[in-house]
């Protein structure tokens, strides 16, 4: 079973914060707001308890700073206030969680993930008339700034 | 007259000194120049741009210092054939702002300018694809001394003119992401076809082995340093400028006060530069 992790920072994020000055400053005025949560996913072969155990674990969730949220499924583009939010996964092309998962497997005790992956989800806050406009403007700015496509990958949702 | 340096300094930046004292024993003069100084840069001969943690490494490794206006300042000075070297955090900013090795695709990033009208959406700039990154190290953070090769002829760039091909020198690395790396073995082919890996990872004698800690950082072709196309615009992961003078060097004991202080190999870089400079205004 797969299971995704975002998780957000309580405090004011200073890595977003910058790339959105940054993106205003390339042009692209339509973007309004951006956030960022740090993404994991992981393929478990017995979910049980897995939900509850893995956002304590205080390598990935900080609990003085940091909100975890554990879902099946990603979050599609949706509209909010006027605004279209869009969603831009982005991942090492190759897979760097090895260190990470020894440590959750052996140390931890989290026998049960047999894979993961680990990058960012940003939110995009577009002002576009339709998704499919919102859905290009993502695009330019993930490929403008968000990822280099030479060692890593990513999606729009 | 000296040459004039600009020694770029992006909030973050932490190499400034060390650069600052090179190019001064190079006998170029080195200013520091800090990215929100309104004053021209255009006056200089050449701009240094050194390592460090820009922008704390926001996104990735040089990704927001390549979009500062400074630095399309800088890419259009080096497009009149003006000599521009990037170590470490400089050599990624160089390689996320394409000028090393370059850009490909249709449209020219044009950093902070504004092409609203470009496949008529009401967004800014778009980015041509980069053709490399400085991806993640191989087996994570590393800070020790390495042999380097200058693989490339003797001239080939601005900061190998005073090297004999296949001579052999040492310099430290301290980075992360430093790994050279491509999708496109076209590029990879071009690199070698224009000779554009000027310095490679090497053993003490000279040979070009892909382990660690030989490579250590799994880059592509051992690189640790590659030129431009036009050979004035150079990346390079390790530091010589920390390498300088034979007393910073390793295992450098039992020598005299005045054989400490001479210029050591890998300041050659440096005195290439200059080298080129004088060249270039004659």
């Amino acid at each position: 079973m797969k299971q995704y992790m975002l998780v957000k920072l309580l405090i004011p994020d200073n890595v977003a914060i910058t790339t959105f000055h940054t993106l205003e400053g390339m042009g692209f005025s339509s973007l309004k707001k951006i956030s960022r949560q740090d993404y994991y996913s992981f393929e478990t072969k017995s979910p049980g308890d897995f939900v509850a155990k893995i956002t304590k674990v205080d390598i990935l969730v900080n609990a003085n700073k940091h909100k975890a949220t554990v879902l099946e499924k990603l979050p599609a583009t949706t509209e909010m206030d006027g605004l279209y939010a869009v969603h831009v996964q982005v991942l090492a092309g190759e897979n760097d969680c090895g260190g990470l998962l020894a440590v959750l497997q052996t140390r931890l005790g989290f026998s049960e993930i047999t894979s993961m992956e680990r990058g960012v989800f940003w939110t995009l806050f577009l002002d576009a008339k339709t998704v499919q406009q919102a859905k290009k403007i993502a695009q330019e700015i993930t490929l403008g700034l968000l990822v280099n496509e030479q060692f890593q990958r990513w999606e729009v949702y | 007259m000296k040459p004039k340096i600009a020694v770029i300094l992006f909030p973050g930046t932490n190499r400034e000194d060390e650069s600052l004292r090179a190019i001064e024993a190079a006998g170029m003069d080195a200013f520091l120049f800090r990215w929100n100084l309104k004053e021209d840069i255009t006056p200089f001969d050449g701009y240094f741009i050194p390592g460090g943690w820009s922008y704390e490494d926001r996104i990735r490794s040089g990704a927001i210092a390549s979009k500062d206006p400074l630095m399309q300042k800088i890419k259009a000075e080096a497009a009149k054939g003006k000599p521009v070297i990037g170590i470490c955090n400089g050599a990624q900013i160089l390689v996320e702002c394409g000028m090393i090795p370059g850009l490909k695709g249709k449209v020219e990033t044009t950093c902070f300018n504004k092409l609203a009208t470009v496949n008529n959406s009401t967004s800014g700039s778009v980015a041509s694809k980069v053709e490399m990154a400085l991806a993640p190290n191989l087996d994570g953070f590393w800070c020790f001394w390495t042999h380097l090769k200058n693989s490339a002829k003797t001239s080939r760039c601005a900061f190998n003119k005073l090297y004999k091909q296949g001579v052999v020198f040492q310099t430290p690395i301290a980075h992360g992401e430093g790994r050279f790396t491509t999708k496109d073995p076209a590029v990879v082919k071009q690199l070698q076809e224009n000779d554009q890996v000027i310095f490679q990872y090497s053993t003490k004698s000279g040979e070009i082995n892909r382990d660690f800690p030989i490579n250590p950082n799994g880059a592509v072709l051992n690189a640790a340093a590659i030129c431009n196309k036009e050979g004035n615009v150079m990346a390079m992961m390790p530091h010589p400028e920390v390498a300088s003078f034979n007393k910073q060097l390793p295992y450098f004991e039992g020598h005299s006060f005045e054989e400490c202080e001479q210029l050591a190999p890998a300041h050659l870089i440096f005195q290439s530069m200059k080298k080129y400079i004088e060249e270039r205004k004659k």
